[in-house]
């Protein structure tokens, strides 16, 4: 479990993922990559979207690649098959003679776009490793640069990006200045929880299940444990208090973790509330397990499109 | 009644995470609203946890579609007699509030989310494959 003091951006899970989401993703560990490009792809290709990975010439074979991403589903292969899923090379993609143009790679996804449109998909779905910049001797700023300007490509929402950076081969400061031009951070793990803490309690993003309920779990007791001090005694005259969860960017709540989080809300004083913020899934997994039976658990849902 | 198989997968522990995207990436091909995709979702993914937990540590899912439902069936490898039909006693014998927190709250949150729950217990009796189907004409919204 990552946790956060910063309320600055937003990291989320890569299933969080919305159309003209521009999104940045860092790392050192290459199994959870895939896990990540592979929930990345599936979730494009049955979405109707044109899903085109660019890959670092040493990384897996194209073969290797369609076959970790379709995982026995049959819908990585056939996407294959159809086009609907395309593998690149960074190389021919980003310096096809040699060298590195931002206004020549500005025109080059344009174009992708107009022609996944074109070809009949949603839209165009693409995640690209982005280690060949220091090989070719492209530099920290004109990467910082490149990246800044494609912003315009995901305004019309039929983009969708995942840039990912290597950490054990790029530097600190390019690694930080990536983190804040992109506007949001995919998580280098499925299923993990992202916690980033407030005054008043914790935005959780992620996933609440079987390999994480330990750690949700665990943020409850520290919601508990990081309640301001109620003051010098008599305790009496601490008012009541109001926990904050924001758990729009959490994916899935498993019913134990539902339980969990009802049990937390029921074990307060009358006069305490635990205020969770949550999408249209986590409440109807509340309010399937009960929690209309717990006065101290206030739900505020927030719609979400559905892109299907 | 045709049906139309759109995934079958094998899976362990490890593999819950990418299950679930996979789970829900799938059941947008079936044509069913989102709010009814999520709570089959929901349901299937804590059948498909609890075959991990308590049915052998692996299992397999299976989805398939008609005109009439979804299915969505989940074979665990237990050493049975079907581990998810202890949880469903224990649910309705009652059990320690500490066990009732821990345990049947998948289960119960599966039967309100889903139309029908099948369980078939496996060969020789040992494991259990659970059926949980959604028809294609349930309203959105609609929690038993």
């Amino acid at each position: 479990m990552a946790e956060h003091h910063r309320t600055d951006g937003r990291i989320i899970p890569v299933e969080r993922l919305r159309p003209g989401d521009h999104s940045y993703m860092d790392g050192v560990d290459s199994e959870a990559r895939w896990e990540v490009l592979a929930a990345f792809a599936r979730t494009g290709l049955a979405r109707g979207e044109k899903v085109m990975l660019v890959l670092d010439p040493s990384d897996l074979s194209d073969d290797d690649a369609v076959s970790y991403l379709d995982g026995g589903t049959g819908q990585a292969e056939n996407g294959s098959r159809t086009g609907q899923l395309v593998l690149s090379r960074s190389t021919s993609v980003y310096l096809p003679d040699g060298r590195f143009s931002k206004e020549r790679q500005l025109r080059s996804y344009t174009a992708e776009v107009a022609r996944a449109r074109e070809a009949g998909y949603a839209r165009l779905r693409s995640g690209g490793d982005m280690s060949w910049a220091s090989r070719a001797g492209v530099n920290d700023q004109q990467v910082a640069d490149y990246e800044t300007s494609v912003a315009a490509l995901f305004a019309d929402a039929c983009f969708t990006g995942l840039c990912w950076y290597d950490r054990q081969h790029r530097s600190d400061h390019l690694v930080a200045t990536m983190r804040n031009i992109h506007p949001l951070q995919v998580m280098e793990y499925l299923g993990a929880l992202e916690v980033t803490w407030s005054p008043n309690g914790a935005r959780i993003a992620g996933s609440a299940e079987l390999g994480s309920r330990e750690e949700f779990t665990k943020v409850l007791h520290q919601a508990l444990e990081r309640r301001p001090s109620p003051g010098p005694f008599p305790y009496e005259c601490d008012g009541p208090f109001r926990y904050e969860f924001d758990l729009t960017d959490l994916a899935f709540m498993e019913a134990h973790c539902v339980w969990q989080l009802m049990d937390f809300a029921a074990g307060l004083p009358k006069d305490h509330k635990a205020a969770v913020r949550c999408g249209p899934m986590l409440e109807m997994a509340l309010r399937g397990l009960g929690s209309a039976a717990v006065p101290q658990l206030e739900l505020h849902v927030e719609d979400e499109e559905d892109v299907a | 009644m045709k049906e139309r198989r759109l995934l079958e997968l094998e899976f362990t522990f490890s593999d819950l995470p990418l299950v679930r995207i996979t789970l829900a990436a799938t059941l947008l091909r079936t044509g069913l609203s989102r709010s009814v995709r999520d709570a089959l979702t929901q349901a299937v993914l804590e059948a498909v946890a609890n075959a991990v937990e308590h049915g052998g540590g692996k299992g397999l899912l299976t989805v398939r579609t008609s005109e009439d439902e979804v299915r969505c069936a989940v074979t665990d490898y237990g050493p049975g007699p079907a581990a998810v039909l202890l949880k469903r006693e224990a649910t309705v014998s009652g059990t320690s509030e500490e066990d009732t927190a821990d345990e049947g709250h998948g289960l119960q949150i599966a039967e309100t989310l889903t139309d029908r729950i099948e369980l078939r217990p496996g060969l020789g009796g040992r494991g259990t494959t659970v059926v949980l189907v959604v028809s294609r004409n349930r309203s959105p919204g609609c929690v038993h």
